[in-house]
């Protein structure tokens, strides 16, 4: 029997991964028409955030269905301070994810220290969108209301802004790499572990020794500062926020069935689902999107019903399908 | 010999049902207590009382001379009462491995060296050839044995073993006895076994404890037990 690592073969075969990842940043150098860019850029940002939900809801298992709430206050704290104080959205950006944070910690101990699971922590989340988007519509003599606010622009790097899209390609870019390496990094931990044991059953769990409610809560805090930054993110590539763009309920199902195509359970999963959904829904928007009106909505439902149908874990479930088999056979080459 | 483990006058109801009633039991140190008694007598809820999964309307447990009541389940299993589950609750879709380590983790942050301390456990209940298999691919048996294995690697000085030997074969509740005996005499952890096979308790315990309708009806050494009036009665029905 080998005593070693059973992740090992994915550690000897790292240019899988690192090659992708180097022609990512090649990209803009190639004579990419602006359109592609933004897909481009939509998908980085969707990987980002599927990345950071499940955290919480992938690895915890506390599905959320209210991550918007986290990316709106990131969003609009960026937005009105600078809207109001000329505050520049890299401190307005730290701001809103520690309002974030905060929001998420206020949430998590309100859910969890209370016993709240499973459904019906997911209904809590999904409510909490719903209340924030009508206080934000309400509040619109600060807020602009369902008219949204602007973002004045400036175009210089000290307020986030930049003039080439391929700039915003090369931020996201790198904030989606850092989120991956840390779930990466937090699926080889005790944290990781302990938060797989909490998904499969929390009373197992808690008489392994574990603080099921201390470590959910982390969980859905750092799930929530991370989306909170995506929501800065989008107001500076956006310069434009509306409540229903950033706390609208359909941005928070496509994060979640995003991340479940893709499969929520391993670091990498969420981020395929996204190189896969993005461009095919941006792809019949574009074609389809004035005649038939809610193709993408369509293509949504149909691969959730085939993933849920063929690849409950997603489509990182087949990889680590082949990677348990290729690894079974070296136990064995071992052996013998 | 030192009590480290003194139930006191334990009362649990469930709404109009009195699952137990002013029990009182004590483990000494390196001591197997054997709990026995009928279906629905109170021996589960008694160990879910101990280990914190619910607290008791009346009565203390003190462990050590401290009071648990009241303590959250990890902080019990973090001072070192252990229990495996009657229906054993492996974390399904971990591999063997996995599941050893996160019980492994409780005393030690190091992934590496929870995993080789976890390998060496699993080797000591049989689970060796199985390290990769996703526990919810496992049989009864092994599952039993996963149980134990995570419970030892948590290093506790008292382990509560819910009816570790129901559904197994005769030739795999022996071997598991043996098991028993083997890590009392290793590594010195105290046990209460809880098993409704009364005949493979009374092999393995130093002293036994009747629950019969949440009451404690009896308790000394297995040879009085099996001679006692009350238990046959209990578990045979009455002499006509």
């Amino acid at each position: 029997m080998s005593k070693a690592d059973p992740r090992d073969y994915l550690t000897r075969n790292r240019y899988l991964f690192y090659i992708p990842i180097v022609i990512l940043f090649f990209i803009p150098l190639l004579p990419i028409p602006i359109y592609v860019m933004h897909v481009l850029v939509l998908s980085l940002l969707f990987a980002y955030l599927c990345t950071s939900w499940a955290l919480i809801s992938g690895f915890a298992g506390q599905v959320s269905l209210g991550h918007t709430c986290f990316y709106g206050i990131g969003a609009y704290t960026t937005t009105l301070l600078f809207h109001y104080y000329g505050l520049t959205p890299w401190i307005g950006g730290i701001i809103g994810i520690a309002f974030s944070a905060i929001f998420a910690f206020i949430l998590g101990y309100a859910c969890f220290r209370f016993k709240v699971r499973g459904p019906y922590f997911t209904f809590a989340t999904l409510a909490s969108t719903v209340i924030l988007e009508g206080l934000f519509v309400s509040q619109s003599q600060i807020t602009g209301g369902e008219l949204g606010i602007e973002m004045p622009y400036i175009g210089s790097p000290l307020y986030f802004q930049f003039t080439e899209k391929t700039h915003y390609y090369l931020v996201i870019l790198v904030l989606w790499l850092c989120v991956l390496f840390l779930s990466r990094r937090i699926q080889n931990t005790k944290f990781g572990y302990y938060l797989f044991a909490i998904r499969e059953d929390e009373d197992a769990a808690e008489a392994c020794g574990i603080n099921t409610t201390k470590y959910k809560i982390f969980a859905l805090v750092l799930s929530a500062a991370l989306t909170g930054f995506g929501g800065v993110f989008h107001s500076q590539y956006y310069l434009y926020i509306t409540p229903s763009a950033v706390y609208g309920l359909d941005r928070s199902f496509q994060i979640s069935s995003t991340a479940l195509v893709g499969g929520s359970n391993v670091w990498f999963g969420p981020s395929l689902g996204s190189f896969l959904i993005n461009p095919i829904v941006e792809w019949t928007r574009a074609t389809y999107g004035g005649t038939i009106y809610t193709l993408p909505l369509m293509i949504y439902g149909l691969l959730m019903i085939l993933i849920g149908r063929f690849l409950p874990e997603g489509i990182s479930g087949i990889i680590q399908r082949l990677i348990s088999y290729k690894r079974e056979k070296d136990t064995q080459k071992g052996r013998s | 010999m030192n009590q480290i483990l003194k139930v006191e006058g334990v009362t649990k109801r469930f709404g109009g049902i009195r699952a137990l009633y002013r029990v009182s039991l004590h483990v000494g140190e390196k001591e197997i207590l054997g709990l026995i008694g009928p279906n629905g007598s109170g021996k589960t809820t008694l160990i879910n009382v101990i280990t914190g999964v619910y607290e008791p309307k009346e009565g203390e447990v003190l462990y050590n001379g401290e009071n648990l009541v009241g303590l959250p389940p990890h902080q019990i299993a973090m001072k070192g009462i252990v229990r495996t589950f009657q229906l054993t609750r492996p974390f399904g879709n971990l591999s063997v491995i996995d599941n050893v380590i996160v019980g492994s983790l409780l005393k030690s942050d190091d992934i590496v060296e929870a995993r080789e301390k976890s390998i060496e456990t699993l080797e000591m209940v049989g689970l060796g050839d199985y390290v990769h298999v996703l526990s919810k691919d496992l049989t009864t048996g092994n599952r039993k044995r996963l149980e134990l294995a995570r419970a030892l690697t948590m290093e506790p000085s008292l382990m509560l073993l819910d009816e570790s030997l129901a559904g197994l074969t005769l030739a795999e509740m022996r071997e598991n006895l043996t098991l028993l005996k083997k890590i009392r005499s290793e590594r010195g952890i105290s046990m209460i076994v809880v098993e409704h096979v009364v005949k493979a308790v009374m092999d393995v315990s130093d002293r036994i404890v009747v629950l019969d309708a949440g009451e404690k009806i009896a308790e000394g050494d297995p040879r009085s037990i099996a001679k006692n009036e009350k238990v046959i009665e209990v578990y045979l029905g009455k002499a006509m």
